[in-house]
């Protein structure tokens, strides 16, 4: 069950290592997304031996004019208006003394991704543990949303889980780095931010005024790809995975999605409309209750999309 | 605070100057959260100010750490949505209006005692009571204000917001159309003030906040109208599809079987010819300019119509089928009735995405995706995709804060610092102007509430 691929001791600058040795020790390099994620590394806090994970997010140079850039002022603040048992954890912010390069965020530790689990030879059972899954993933969110937070880069690797007894004792939604909190003035949100796959068709055609339901569309993404063990839309690019949710949801149309017309004319050359397929077809193995929350929760229509909130309230999830 | 901040204010001389970093860093902070194109090094260049970024960055840091980050603070604006909940049943409210009666009780420190909650509440009655006095009564009912917190400090919160407003002169706009409405129940309040006819009055007043809310929210009202609409069309539709799908596994079964003769592959083709020509004039027409569209949306009418015809005929389809397992020839079938075999063909086109269509509609959508983000580009506040909320819709959002900032902008001497001694006096003026106010609307004592 141990996602870290070895990949040693992180390489850290001398100034970096000043910050962390005094608190920290054992460190290990979990994960490394290139210089513009930061890397993570888990590592021990000295006093109490708790094990942590840290990401270290460098200021780049062109914008240390500006004092601390957005990103991290956004970043941060997210993380720490946030306390819901099923949100990472920031413990502490560091940052480099002299002249500050770098920001250190001290998460709790939690091991493995679902997109490692998803790798395993032995993925989940989506039949005993969908419901958990779903249940907690799905609380996290709906108590994002009414904190009016829009996570926007949902997919498996921001989905950390820990199992006791084969049971989701731990589920922590993360990575909040291109997260956005909906306050007016509601100027036009950036639409390029998350991995297609996983994106919102409204994202897709270009909407910049999108709500939650984005995180929505994601979390029926990961919850379909839980089943079929690959992702649901496959492609690299947005044109590409467009086309993928169209040709199993079919085309949108004014009934369905009021408003899509105008916004996007060409839609009007999907004559006829393609057809939505049958989504029973595509998911065998879910149970009815599974079938209808998943198909609300990939609408195509954000505003008739379920929310987190109701979809808690869905009769696959009632306890 | 000194303590912390003693090493980093290392660049300043004096106290002024070690303050204006601080106060300057706060605000760099602020804005930066606001907006995101802001520069410091610009900013500090105009102003003339002897401070660098890098000091900037490290006060940044200490403040940040000095308040943990929570940089994202609980406003009155976080519960005007669940505020509006209750007051929307009375009629519209500018969310604008809203938003500067908050705004300008921020800028005054009589209002800092009041939790956020209570700010947001008390400005949607500050603002019922100038935009609608005569239903003041119903909408500031004993009951209603009881829930929005101690009854005794509502009532003062709500004095003191409405004397901001007048004394600010706040604009409490009425969406639009909603004045016409609004004026005949003035009148009528006006003659009848017995119980009795209250209670219609009641009704009708509810009737037009209900039209008054379509005005308002836009979306919620009128979408449960259409909503009827679409769902009775969905399910034509769907009886319509759910038919034509079945028909179509019959079909692929017995394509499986190998029972499909080369003549309906033919035919396919021939077929899939038209379908590929009807594609092309559509792109075409799109492409070629507006006056075309029209000749695309006719077309697409007739391939509507000969969708609905299909279900009709997918029974005999079905039975066609059914034969065609059997084994019996084809031909005959399709020389009877040639123009079945098309719905059948139809159906299958209409319904199965195969690989011409994937790639017909990846071709429509990234042709149209390149165009359609120049649109975007250019107009980006247009109303659509995930509502964030009711309210937020309701104005264009650059509008939502427009107005002057009327906050005392000069700097008070020292010595009028004693903010005790200057307390009384605007109490006292409050007074008297409240006193003046509630001599035309005796209504709100009426209904227990002792604001005098």
């Amino acid at each position: 069950m141990e996602e870290i691929v070895h990949l040693g001791i992180p390489f850290l600058t001398p100034d970096q290592w000043d910050v962390i040795t005094p608190a920290y020790k054992d460190f290990e390099l979990i994960r490394s997304e290139g210089p513009r994620f930061g890397d993570m590394f888990k590592c021990k806090l000295k006093s109490t031996k708790e094990v942590v994970a840290m990401k270290i997010l460098t200021i780049p140079e062109d914008q240390k004019s500006n004092g601390i850039p957005y990103s991290i002022l956004n970043h941060v603040s997210i993380l720490k208006t946030l306390n819901h048992p099923n949100i990472l954890k920031l413990h502490t912010v560091l940052r480099t003394d002299l002249d500050v390069e770098d920001v250190f965020l001290v998460f709790e530790y939690i091991d493995v991704s679902l997109k490692k689990f998803l790798a395993t030879p032995f993925p989940i059972d989506v039949i005993k543990l969908g419901k958990p899954f779903l249940r907690q993933a799905l609380s996290g969110l709906a108590y994002l949303h009414v904190q009016k937070i829009i996570h926007r880069n949902l997919k498996p690797n921001n989905i950390l889980l820990s199992f006791q007894n084969h049971e989701i004792s731990k589920l922590k939604l993360t990575d909040f780095g291109v997260a956005k909190s909906i306050e007016p003035p509601l100027s036009p949100y950036s639409i390029n931010m998350g991995n297609p796959c996983y994106k919102a068709p409204e994202l897709l055609l270009g909407f910049t005024n999108y709500s939650t339901a984005v995180d929505i569309w994601s979390m029926g993404c990961i919850f379909a790809e839980m089943i079929k063990l690959q992702p649901l839309f496959i492609g690299n690019d947005g044109p590409k995975i467009l086309t993928e949710i169209f040709c199993l949801l079919g085309t949108p149309t004014e009934e369905n999605w009021p408003g899509v017309a105008s916004l996007c004319s060409f839609i009007q050359a999907f004559d006829p409309p393609i057809k939505p397929k049958d989504l029973a077809a595509e998911f065998p193995k879910l149970e009815p209750d599974g079938l209808d929350l998943l198909s609300r929760m990939l609408c195509l229509c954000p505003n008739s999309r379920i929310s987190a909130v109701e979809a808690l309230e869905h009769p696959y999830l009632r306890p | 605070m000194t303590k912390t901040f003693k090493k980093d204010v290392e660049g300043c001389n004096n106290d002024t100057e070690k303050v204006r970093l601080i106060a300057i860093s706060c605000l760099s902070i602020s804005v930066k959260i606001r907006m995101k194109h802001f520069s410091v090094e610009q900013f500090l260049r105009d102003n003339n100010l002897m401070i660098t970024p890098q000091m900037i960055m490290k006060m940044e840091f200490n403040i940040l750490h000095e308040i943990r980050w929570t940089i994202r603070p609980v406003t009155p604006f976080t519960y005007l949505n669940f505020y509006y909940r209750y007051f929307k049943r009375f009629g519209g409210y500018s969310r604008r209006c809203i938003n500067e009666i908050i705004v300008q009780a921020q800028g005054d420190h009589t209002f800092v005692h009041y939790p956020p909650t209570m700010i947001a509440s008390t400005a949607f009655l500050a603002a019922s009571r100038i935009a609608y006095p005569s239903k003041y009564n119903n909408i500031a009912h004993p009951e209603a204000l009881a829930r929005l917190g101690p009854k005794a400090q509502v009532l003062q919160c709500a004095k003191k917001i409405l004397k901001l407003c007048r004394r600010m002169k706040i604009r409490v706009e009425i969406p639009r159309i909603q004045i016409p409405r609004i004026q005949i129940p003035e009148s009528r309040v006006g003659s009848t003030s017995s119980k009795v006819v209250a209670v219609p009055e009641k009704q009708t007043e509810y009737r037009r906040a209900k039209a008054a809310a379509v005005v308002v929210d836009s979306s919620e009202e009128e979408e449960e109208g259409t909503a009827l609409i679409r769902r009775k069309r969905n399910t034509g539709k769907t009886s319509e599809t759910s038919q034509v799908q079945v028909e179509v596994k019959v079909v692929d079964k017995s394509d499986k079987k190998g029972v499909a003769t080369e003549e309906i592959e033919a035919e396919n083709r021939s077929l899939a010819k038209g379908e590929e020509k009807a594609v092309e004039v559509t792109e075409a027409s799109k492409e070629e300019g507006t006056a075309l569209i029209r000749r695309k949306q006719d077309m697409g009418k007739t391939t509507g119509t000969s969708q609905v015809q299909v279900p009709v005929k997918a029974e005999e389809v079905m039975v066609v089928n059914k034969s065609d397992k059997k084994g019996v020839a084809t031909e005959e079938i399709e020389a009877e009735n040639p123009s079945l075999a098309k719905g059948k063909e139809k159906a299958v086109e209409v319904t199965e995405t195969s690989a011409d269509d994937k790639a017909r509609v990846q071709a429509i959508i990234r042709r149209a995706l390149e165009k359609g983000k120049a649109v975007v580009g250019e107009e980006p506040q247009t109303q659509i995709g995930g509502s964030v909320s009711e309210i937020l819709e309701l104005v264009a959002p650059k509008k939502l804060m427009m107005f002057e900032l009327r906050w005392p902008m000069e700097v008070p001497l020292l010595e009028a610092l004693d903010i005790k001694q200057a307390l009384p006096e605007v109490e006292e003026e409050e007074e008297q102007e409240s006193q003046t106010d509630d001599k035309g609307t005796d209504e709100i004592k009426n209904c227990g509430c002792n604001i005098g």
